[in-house]
């Protein structure tokens, strides 16, 4: 089943997800949430208890399972919603997807020919020592930009872009030649 | 003779005072019910979850792997629950 309607020849050159950093913050959050009824046993006095009866462990093991299946669940409700977050760099086109919701996607994409610049931040220590960045891509026209973050080994993603830009406008140089030539000769 | 009972120390801050987890009984019928609304909830997210990852994650060796563990992670919690509730009842 075919994700993206690709055009005829057009070949997925790299699939960019966000660096695994994006994924920290929700596990760190989830974890404490995990721990918190653990910590309010033991802090609002409830620990009084030196051993519990067979029927409050089952109790207490069904309500702590419940409360983890269920931030279990939302883990990976954010996992989705990052991970199909993407960019896909092909021949022809940077295609940018959007997930911000579970049933919130928007599908960009811009052709690579009318690519204008190429940006790459990574600021601060922290993505410079973890190799993330922003990278930010300007069309021509409308001037529309494409904006990328949390983006592992940004400067190689710019670098492939580079390349397949060239590459593109060199195909599209040797056509409008080719056209001129045939023109040239059957006179049309 | 003096009688004498030991006042036992009800922990940090206890705000609910001699309240203690052996007290605490819950019908069964209860257990049940959150239970099966526990059942219906994973269920529904399961659901679109996996919508989402066979639309648009097919054949992503990261996606195969994230089903696997997610399903059967909840498959294990939910036959443990299901044991608990039992054994309580």
């Amino acid at each position: 089943m075919p994700r993206l309607p690709l055009e005829p020849g057009e070949e997925i050159i790299m699939t960019c997800h966000k660096h695994w950093l994006a994924y920290v913050l929700n596990t760190f959050v989830l974890s404490i949430l995990l721990l918190l009824p653990y910590i309010a046993y033991r802090t609002l006095g409830f620990a009084t208890d030196v051993t519990l009866s067979d029927k409050t462990m089952d109790l207490v093991t069904f309500l702590y399972l419940g409360w983890f299946i269920i931030l279990w669940a939302y883990f990976f409700i954010a996992w989705t919603n990052i991970y199909l977050d993407e960019w896909i760099v092909t021949d022809r086109r940077i295609i940018d997807i959007d997930q911000t919701g579970l049933f919130h996607r928007s599908v960009s994409d811009f052709r690579i020919e009318k690519i204008q610049n190429i940006m790459v931040k990574e600021v601060g220590f922290v993505a410079h020592m973890l190799g993330y960045g922003t990278i930010i891509v300007e069309t021509a026209g409308e001037r529309i930009k494409l904006e990328f973050d949390t983006l592992p080994d940004p400067g190689k993603v710019r670098d492939l872009i580079s390349e397949c830009h060239d590459k593109c406008l060199a195909n599209l140089t040797n056509n409008t030649h080719n056209l001129e030539a045939r023109e040239l000769v059957t006179g049309d | 003779m003096i009688d004498y009972t030991p006042k036992l120390p009800t922990g940090v801050g206890s705000i609910f005072g001699d309240v203690s987890l052996s007290s605490l009984s819950v019908p069964a019928n209860v257990l049940w019910g959150l239970l099966l609304l526990i059942v219906v909830i994973v269920g529904v997210v399961t659901v679109i979850l996996y919508y989402h990852w066979i639309r648009y994650g097919f054949g992503d060796r990261k996606v195969i792997m994230v089903q696997i563990l997610y399903s059967l992670v909840v498959f294990f919690c939910l036959g443990a629950m299901l044991t608990s509730v039992i054994s309580y009842a």
